[in-house]
């Protein structure tokens, strides 16, 4: 009953009534701790490690602070709270949005407590500049608001064009300090330790200097977070509105999978937690390739970037599956069978996740990769892509649904995707040479031809 | 043609639909019925998006539950809460609908220029879906409905949110498609509406289907003067005036 999708619209409504800003902080926070943990597996160095977290959490916050708070005033949540006599709305509204950030914290506390068995004291200073730096990105995403305000474009070029812009920029700016960080750390430590008092060098400065440092910066940043969160939030609720000239229908190319496959890309372009997650394993796996690549190159890295982006397979699978909300329901309305939905699923998490193992194994090839990679780049993503569709899609239903992802399928799924990589990759890692490559890149595609014929089946095996 | 073989619906213990048996052929056919009566669920089994717990029901011939991707093939529903991708256009909505109902270009692009420009929602194109009134919703919801030309049309509390301009082009294409020979099943709160544009209404309450016929025929049998009256004499069989006079 459960994983049948007939009941899934009660379900997916059971959820939203149940649906609170704790359980939805609780989620958030588990998805960065899992990211915290790899984090704290691959960065051996504890100052680069300090320092690229710090950034990464300033970013996310203005990220989440500018997009999030856009898109919730799009879909006119706070409409209903200009009619009622409730005073400080502003206040409320940003606060929401900063508990909503802190969530990223998650992805310092493993880290935070690898550091904490060596120096404690240093250690709780340093997580202070964490709440600081998410307390301090929010603060400058309202400024943002606050100075640019928030011009509502009838057109969704506009809100493309804004979101497309910090998405980007984003991107561009957790990656550098990384690979500056990663690539020129011993230059970067010497500027930081002479501009100690500059955030974010901050957290690398003597434990005392750090507090204090701390303290000065909070004393700024607190009056003024109160003084622009209510002046950009009141900015929001009463956005100006822009009026455009007539617009024309253009027919896309493409068939009906092309047309399924292009929507569910729109609509994680244009939900930031989509966005987010389908953004931060680039943020992640990008220093690791990096940092391994220039410690031993070669064979490793490879195996590093291919498991690392396979494993993400099932996560964004679910993200774009779960992205789908109540929306679902329309597509119930159209003649879509289980197995195109399922298919239009794979086809768009494989677009993403063998993007970025593209992206990665040209970056191993540049700290001395075997071309041979690419042979392994595209297959092995796909099948775990593949494989978590049809491990989660397993219900006894022909309809379109919203399968169960709950933790506990989504851990039994991801232990599964472990152990088939694992099995692909032993040829590559035993032989290391073109057989090894070429054993595995057969096997893959021998694999993926037996469950797309599986997919296509579904229908058969069903009835 | 549209065919329901003593359809029942339970939600646990709770039975909606106790048995409805009813024939729409090319006729507009008005489902009418208190808050809660089982209109909707009614509307969903047919549309082939809920299982009925017992009974049949075949649309152009086509078992529903054993076809459904073939009967939503045939069929244009729109719900009564018009539940639409907010992130997407209204011109990305409709591509999406058009592609999955394997309309070609030329075709996609003439129906969708003609329906925007019936319907007013040429300016809204390239807006989101999220930015829309309610109104410019149920439009798209009933544009995505008819893109494809379907020979039966669900209609779920339709008039809701149309302006007056709005109302009436869908009434006149509603007795154009039944001029065609299409059958339309329609559920409605307001009974002008029923009374002007159904050929045969049944009155569904507490999941049954208790008067069935055409409108004239079953205000001679209620001995009222308007549908409205029908409808409060067959739903509830009490008199308005004595309950306003308590709350007033």
């Amino acid at each position: 009953m459960k994983r049948n999708p007939g009941i899934s619209e009660e379900t997916l409504l059971r959820r939203i009534r149940k649906f609170n800003v704790k359980n939805s902080f609780i989620m958030l926070f588990s998805v960065f701790f899992f990211l915290g943990i790899l984090m704290a597996l691959y960065y051996p160095d504890t100052e680069y490690l300090r320092l690229s977290i710090t950034t990464f959490l300033f970013l996310s916050s203005i990220f989440m602070t500018t997009v999030s708070l856009q898109q919730t005033t799009f879909a006119g949540v706070f409409e209903p709270l200009k009619a009622m006599p409730v005073r400080g709305v502003e206040k409320h509204i940003s606060v929401l949005f900063l508990i909503d950030s802190l969530a990223v914290l998650g992805i310092a506390v493993p880290p935070a407590i690898l550091m904490a068995s060596r120096e404690f004291l240093s250690t709780v200073v340093y997580f202070l500049w964490l709440v600081f730096s998410v307390l301090f990105g929010h603060t400058l995403g309202m400024v943002f608001l606050a100075i640019f305000g928030f011009r509502v474009a009838q057109r969704s070029k506009a809100i493309s064009k804004i979101l497309f812009g910090v998405f980007v920029a984003v991107l561009i700016l957790a990656m550098m300090p990384n690979l500056l960080v990663s690539g020129i750390f011993g230059e970067i430590a010497e500027f930081s330790r002479k501009y100690y008092f500059i955030y974010p060098f901050t957290v690398l400065s003597e434990i005392r200097m750090s507090f204090a440092l701390l303290l000065i910066y909070c004393c700024i940043l607190i009056p003024l977070n109160a003084r622009v969160s209510k002046v950009g939030v009141s900015k929001l609720l009463e956005p100006k509105f822009e009026m455009t000239s007539k617009a024309t229908f253009r027919v896309f190319s493409g068939n009906k999978m092309a047309a399924l496959i292009l929507k569910d890309l729109k609509l994680i372009y244009r939900h930031p937690s989509g966005l987010v997650g389908v953004i931060l394993p680039f943020i992640v796996i990008v220093p690791q390739i990096i940092v391994l690549g220039s410690l031993s190159g070669g064979n490793a890295v490879v195996i590093q970037a291919i498991s690392t982006v396979a494993l993400f397979s099932p996560i964004i699978l679910g993200l774009i599956t779960r992205g789908e909300g109540r929306e679902i329901d329309f597509l119930k309305n159209l003649p879509i069978s289980k197995e195109d939905f399922m298919l239009s699923k794979v086809l768009t998490s494989s677009f993403i996740v063998c993007s970025a193992s593209l992206v990665l194994i040209l970056i191993a090839f540049m700290f001395g990769a075997t071309p041979l990679a690419f042979l392994i780049a595209v297959p092995l993503p796909m099948i775990t892509c593949l494989f978590s569709a049809l491990y989660l899609f397993d219900y006894p239903s022909r309809e379109v649904g919203i399968p169960d992802m709950g933790i506990r399928r989504m851990a039994v799924l991801l232990f599964m995707c472990i152990i088939l990589v694992a099995l692909l990759l032993a040829p590559t890692l035993l032989f290391a040479n073109f057989f090894g490559y070429a054993l595995t890149f057969f096997l893959s595609l021998i694999i993926l031809a037996f469950m797309f014929r599986r997919l296509r089946n579904l229908e058969r095996t069903i009835s | 043609m549209i065919e329901l073989v003593n359809v029942k619906k339970s939600f646990g213990n709770s039975e909606v639909l106790k048995g409805i048996s009813l024939r729409v052929n090319g006729e507009i056919y008005g489902i009418l019925g208190p808050n809660g009566s089982g209109k909707t669920t009614l509307m969903k089994i047919v549309a082939g998006i809920m299982k009925p717990s017992a009974g049949k029901v075949f649309v152009e011939g086509v078992d529903v539950e054993s076809d459904p991707i073939r009967v939503k093939q045939i069929v244009g529903y729109v719900p009564e809460t018009p539940i639409l991708y907010e992130s997407l256009t209204v011109s990305e909505l409709l591509n999406l609908v058009g592609k999955v109902r394997g309309l070609n270009k030329e075709e996609l692009e003439e129906k969708v220029a003609n329906f925007a420009r019936a319907f007013e929602i040429e300016d809204y194109l390239d807006s989101l879906i999220a930015t829309l009134s309610f109104g410019n919703r149920q439009k798209v919801a009933i544009i995505s409905a008819l893109l494809h030309n379907p020979s039966v049309l669900i209609l779920d509390e339709v008039m809701n949110g149309l302006d007056v301009r709005s109302a009436k082009i869908l009434r006149e294409l509603l007795f154009r498609f039944r001029r065609e020979g299409k059958s339309i099943l329609f559920s409605t709160h307001i009974m002008p509406f029923a009374e002007r544009l159904c050929d045969r209404v049944g009155v569904i309450y507490e999941g049954k289907i208790v008067a069935e016929g055409k409108v004239g025929d079953l205000k001679d049998f209620a001995k009222v003067k308007d549908l409205e009256d029908v409808f409060l004499k067959l739903t509830r069989g009490e008199d308005i005036s004595e309950i306003l006079s308590a709350l007033i």
